[in-house]
């Protein structure tokens, strides 16, 4: 009976990747636990995805403890529940999981040069990922690697593009420069002290990504902003995007194959793996589907398999002969069919090269522009409310003048959230006496809403001047486009000033402008491709009947 | 010009109206003063939206901002007071302390004064005695030897302005019609980005005024004048065709659209009409007159379907089957008066390459897929001026000729384009009714006693009012043909529609004059501050426009507008009549159903503008 491989295969990558994100998700969750923060929280938040979130992992971490702690039956397990959430930590770079814990060799080799030392801990750690891969050569790569999921969607998208008749260019790359760069950075760590390869590996990468997203997401909402952005994703994200988009328009998995610093170093110590997938001469009908589908670009019919296989088992689920399969073995096939050794290899190093230099450039300086440090002025106003939340908190600082009036409008915060409660200071001066007004005033605050309507949320509320000010304090229902209405008593009569507002993050048309251009892309490259496929048929000739 | 008077007609009514108009700005108005206001009420100040502005006031009865000299003015001790019209001052001077002391509480939305009772009657009796005076005068003077339909060709009645050479150099010019395109294409950009990045408030973003006030209405005043002058200039067009072609202006060497037929079923105008009821219902129903992002949204929307039509099919199949703009546009340019068309008919007859039809190296074969050789109809022209560039001979001219010539003869009259014309009607009326502060109360009222939401009740109220005029002028149609052997109710339905044209038209105009006339202006100080972000381009932006007319000379316009489209109706009526049944009792028989239809829509269209008018941009 065959094991199906690929579904295997692809369920333990994907639980690999949502294990990115429930951990810090999970962490996220003791923090409020131990803190009892989470119910005011969950309430708070429901119905937003944060608040799904949490119920979401309150519901999965209590699967299997019974409710009730210190004699109420009905309360909430917690300290079991905090004694659970301990088992799962880390991230695809490091993890301790269930008590065990398992380093990438990658980190425990950059680790251990750059420190120069190598402890214990490092050790156990390792102990795990060694021993696999030195039994069965570099699974990581094609079995856990949560990369390969993003790169096998690459994959299909190659395959729409030549169906859409964009055709990608196939590079080939030297697949022994992912052994130069491994060397080269594990000498620079060694040199330095300085481990620099985690800046360039993709699981860790990814797994910090997950780790930023999903913090960003919990301290935004405590702030009050409650919606999905990409705040707290870094250029590593873009570094990913272009490794896809190469992916794609270069070579399939060229970055695996060819640059990837870890598979380098679990193809080294996966060299004389046990678990090898072998030929049977015999049996093998030389249909060459299995050279066609493997993702290391190896030819499993002709060539010894070598140290670059990561025992996905692709080729042998493809093989028809069932010729193909997993063996124990020390040596590698051994035994070319015969008159297929000699075919002519496709290698053009040569034609290649400038493509190799425009994607060495195109990477490196995707790598220069990874930075994390992020602003911290979200609106670039200067800050001048120090009695308060100092020192990030901008106000809305507004003058119009009306006559000889100066009204100046101030507001803290200057980008109010909704629900709060807000201060409006209002302070009118005439620009020729320099004298200040002090009679009633009234101010109102209407939310425009998109069908041209106001909707009134404050006011008319008629102010007193103390001290030369007048303070206000409204409360805004929600993220929006707000106006204050002010009318003052200007001795000719009546004046009314309108001042704008904006509260929270209210939509953008940045979102439909992109789409409609996505979409017109699309459009165009369809009407592309079906000229081309119409021309195509035409200039086939048609088969004459005799 | 000694020989065709009639040709001057439209140019002669322009020159009254502009005329009015001046008259109207110089007409003194007379001030009053008011004694002593009662005692107990404190003078309450006239609201001032912005001081920098003194030409402008509100009236403190209807809420409407006017200019102070085309006001009333109402003088009290240490106060004036200024007014529309003289209807609002003798409101208020029946009642000045109430109006003294809610003075400052009207502002935000305000109805516009419809028109008055004494003008509203007049209007209706005019009506009356033009439809009966005109039909009995024209019926007894009926002459059989004019019957016979006018060919289009070598008329007598037309000025070809193509026989001056500067202006045919020109409009053969290749670059002419990219260059004038490239620039109404920025203008659209320019709204657009207004439209949606600039100040989403209706009254500090040029988009929503620029489009729904002045384009909306200058477009079919154009067409009166200058005929299809938008599908000129058309920025969807030409954004679509330049991609397509990767080429300035034309003809179409090559391209990288697909080319492929326009769907056989589809070959009809029923996308277009499809296409503006659902414009005026999100016009309408979601209000996006108001909404700057709206606007620009079905703006790029337009863009969108003409990129996918062009990038699809042959031609401009969009422009001929689905605009609702150029479909609307050319049912009404059929009472335009420019038309173009072929010079001789005999070097037509001569020709056997067909360049305006095929194209050649100078120019792209018709686009609409007409050919201009033998056009006799303006619908489905959109003057891309594209067969005077190839045609060898010189054969093809741009002519004056006067209004409603192709109404008035046997056109190729079709059941889409004469549905078409009822819904432009009734659509129009729909307009009005909607601005009218009746309308939210009947939605109110549908929507409270069927329990649906306003929307919902808002598209039964307006498939009620897309239902009537049909129903009303069927059931016309069906009494008028008891008379009319051999012709059935359905030829008098689709051959009579075509006489609603002019209704439409005028009181589409009559409507919107008031939103032009009134609110144009504001465009002045919006130009230099398009997005709202507080610029000063051309330093208008602090200046305050008021209106271009007062209250009193609008309604005078609009009676004129309204009396004029229905005499042209009635006179097309009766061409149609001519033309469908030869023998004389009979038509006048059956003509008069018809006629009783035009009175009852031209009556309604008085109706609605006596109602006061909620103005778009009241909150400015």
């Amino acid at each position: 009976m065959r094991v199906p491989i690929w579904p295997c295969r692809r369920s333990v990558q994907v639980l690999v990747l949502l294990s990115l994100f429930a951990f810090p998700l999970l962490a996220r969750y003791r923090h409020y636990l131990y803190a009892r923060q989470l119910d005011k929280l969950t309430e708070s938040w429901s119905g937003t995805a944060q608040g799904k979130l949490l119920n979401a992992t309150d519901a999965a971490v209590r699967v299997g403890i019974p409710d009730g702690e210190g004699g109420v039956p009905s309360r909430r397990p917690r300290r079991a529940i905090l004694e659970r959430t301990q088992n799962f930590h880390g991230s695809a770079w490091s993890a301790r999981v269930f008590g065990v814990s398992m380093t990438d060799p990658l980190a425990g080799a950059e680790c251990a040069l750059a420190s120069r030392a190598c402890t214990g801990v490092l050790l156990v750690g390792l102990a795990i990922p060694l021993v696999a891969t030195l039994l069965l050569g570099r699974i990581y790569c094609g079995w856990i690697c949560p990369m390969d999921i993003l790169f096998g969607l690459g994959f299909k998208i190659r395959k729409l593009l030549e169906l859409l008749e964009i055709r990608p260019w196939s590079v080939r790359f030297w697949k022994g420069s992912k052994v130069v760069l491994l060397g080269v950075g594990l000498l620079f760590a060694l040199a330095c002290g300085l481990p620099l390869l985690h800046y360039l590996y993709p699981p860790a990468l990814l797994g910090r990504e997950a780790h930023g997203f999903v913090t960003a997401l919990f301290d935004r909402a405590e702030k009050g902003h409650l919606g999905w952005a990409l705040a707290g994703m870094t250029a590593a994200s873009l570094f990913l995007l272009g490794l896809l988009l190469a992916d794609i328009a270069m070579s399939p998995r060229f970055w695996c194959n060819c640059l990837c610093p870890g598979g380098a170093l679990y193809s080294l110590l996966g060299c004389f793996r046990l678990l090898k997938v072998r030929r049977d001469p015999e049996a093998c009908t030389l249909c060459s589907r299995c050279n066609e589908v493997c993702p290391r670009a190896l030819k499993p019919m002709v060539d010894p398999i070598g140290m670059e296989c990561d025992n996905c088992g692709l080729c042998v689920e493809v093989c028809p002969s069932q010729s193909l399969a997993f063996r124990m073995a020390l040596k590698d096939n051994g035994f070319p069919a015969p008159g297929v050794r000699n075919a002519p290899r496709e290698e053009k190093k040569l034609a290649a090269a400038p493509k190799n230099v425009v994607t060495a450039a195109l990477l490196g300086l995707a790598w220069l522009s990874i930075d994390s440090t992020q602003a911290h002025h979200i609106l670039g106003l200067p800050h001048y409310c120090y009695d308060k939340d100092y020192p990030q908190t901008p106000v809305l600082k507004l003058v119009e003048n009306v006559g000889n009036w100066e009204v100046q409008l101030t507001g803290f915060p200057g980008n109010p959230k909704p629900g709060m409660r807000t201060h409006l200071t209002v302070y009118i001066t005439d620009r020729t006496t320099r004298s200040v007004y002090s009679k009633p005033l009234t101010l109102s605050v209407h939310r425009q809403l998109v069908l041209g309507r106001e909707e009134r949320v404050y006011g008319p509320e008629e102010a007193m001047s103390s001290q030369n000010l007048f303070k206000l304090y409204p409360t805004y229902p929600a993220d929006g486009n707000y106006q204050v209405t002010l009318s003052f008593e200007d001795g000719e009569g009546l004046s009314t000033l309108r001042f704008p507002l904006v509260v929270g993050e209210p939509g953008s048309p940045w979102a439909v402008v992109f789409g409609s251009a996505g979409g017109l892309a699309c459009f165009l490259v369809v009407v592309r491709a079906v000229r081309i496929k119409r021309a195509r048929r035409r200039a086939t000739p048609v088969a004459v009947t005799p | 010009m000694r020989k065709h008077p009639i040709l001057l007609l439209p140019w002669l009514l322009l020159f009254l109206a502009l005329a009015w108009l001046g008259w109207d700005h110089g007409r003194a108005r007379t001030g009053e003063s008011l004694p002593e206001a009662s005692p107990g009420v404190p003078p309450a100040a006239p609201v001032a939206v912005r001081p920098e502005a003194d030409a402008a006031a509100r009236d403190v009865v209807c809420g409407m901002e006017i200019r102070k000299s085309l006001s009333y003015r109402v003088s009290l001790p240490g106060q004036d007071y200024f007014f529309c019209s003289e209807d609002c001052r003798a409101e208020f001077k029946n009642q000045p302390e109430k109006w003294m002391s809610a003075g400052s509480r009207r502002q935000g939305a305000h109805a516009m004064r419809g028109l008055p009772i004494r003008i509203y009657q007049w209007g209706v009796v005019l009506v009356m005695v033009i439809s009966f005076g005109t039909f009995e005068w024209v019926s007894w003077k009926r002459r059989p030897a004019a019957f016979a339909p006018a060919p289009s060709q070598g008329h007598p009645r037309r000025i070809d302005l193509t026989a001056w050479r500067p202006l045919r150099r020109s409009l053969q010019w290749p670059y002419l019609r990219p260059i004038a395109q490239a620039i109404a294409a920025g203008l659209f950009l320019v709204v657009v980005a207004a439209g949606l990045f600039g100040n989403q408030s209706p009254a500090m973003n040029i988009a929503p005024l620029l489009t729904w006030t002045i384009w909306w209405v200058g477009l079919v005043f154009l067409v009166l004048f200058l005929g299809k002058a938008w599908c000129f200039v058309c920025p969807w067009d030409a954004i679509a065709t330049w991609m397509e072609r990767l080429r300035f202006c034309s003809p179409r060497r090559s391209g990288l659209g697909l080319q492929m037929k326009w769907p056989r079923s589809l070959r009809n105008i029923w996308p277009a009409v499809g296409l503006f009821v659902l414009l005026t219902w999100v016009e309408l129903g979601a209000g996006i007159t108001l909404i700057p992002r709206a606007t620009a949204y079905l703006g790029l929307m337009m863009l969108g379907l003409a990129i996918a039509c062009v990038f699809l099919f042959e031609r401009k199949a969009f422009c001929r089957y689905a605009c609702l703009v150029g479909r609307v546009s050319g049912l009404y340019s059929l009472f335009s008066s420019l038309e173009l068309r072929a010079r001789d008919a005999n070097t037509c007859a001569s020709c056997r390459t067909s360049p305006c039809f095929r194209g050649n190296d100078r120019g792209d074969g018709c686009p609409t897929f007409e050919l201009p050789r033998t056009m006799t109809l303006n619908t489905y022209c959109i003057l891309c001026t594209e067969c005077l560039k190839t045609c060898p001979h010189d054969n093809l001219s741009i002519r004056l000729r006067p209004w409603g010539e192709d109404l008035a003869h046997e056109g190729k009259p079709r059941t889409d384009e004469a549905f078409l014309s009822i819904i432009l009607l009734a659509m129009t009326g729909l307009h009005g009714l909607t601005m009218t502060p009746r309308w939210p109360e009947w939605n109110e009222a549908l929507s409270a006693t069927w329990g649906v939401s306003p929307r919902v009740s808002f598209s039964l109220l307006m498939a009620l009012i897309l239902a009537a005029p049909m129903l009303l002028f069927a059931a016309l149609a069906g009494v008028s043909s008891l008379w009319s052997a051999p012709h059935g109710m359905r030829t008098l339905f689709i051959h009579y529609a075509y006489a609603l044209l002019p209704i439409a038209l005028f009181y589409h105009l009559a409507h919107n004059a008031g939103h032009f006339l009134l609110e144009g202006p504001k465009a002045a100080a919006l130009a230099s501050d398009p997005f709202g972000w507080g610029w000063n381009l051309f330093s208008t932006a602090r200046s305050h426009f008021g209106p271009l007319v007062s209250l009193e000379g609008l309604w005078i316009i609009q009676v004129g507008l309204v009396v004029t489209g229905h005499l042209y109706s009635l006179w097309i009526t009766e061409k149609t009549t001519r033309r469908l049944i030869p023998d004389r009792r009979a038509a006048v028989f059956s003509q008069l159903p018809m006629l009783a239809a035009m009175v009852a829509f031209s009556v309604f269209s008085l109706w609605l503008l006596k109602q006061p008018m909620e103005m778009r941009l009241s909150a400015m």
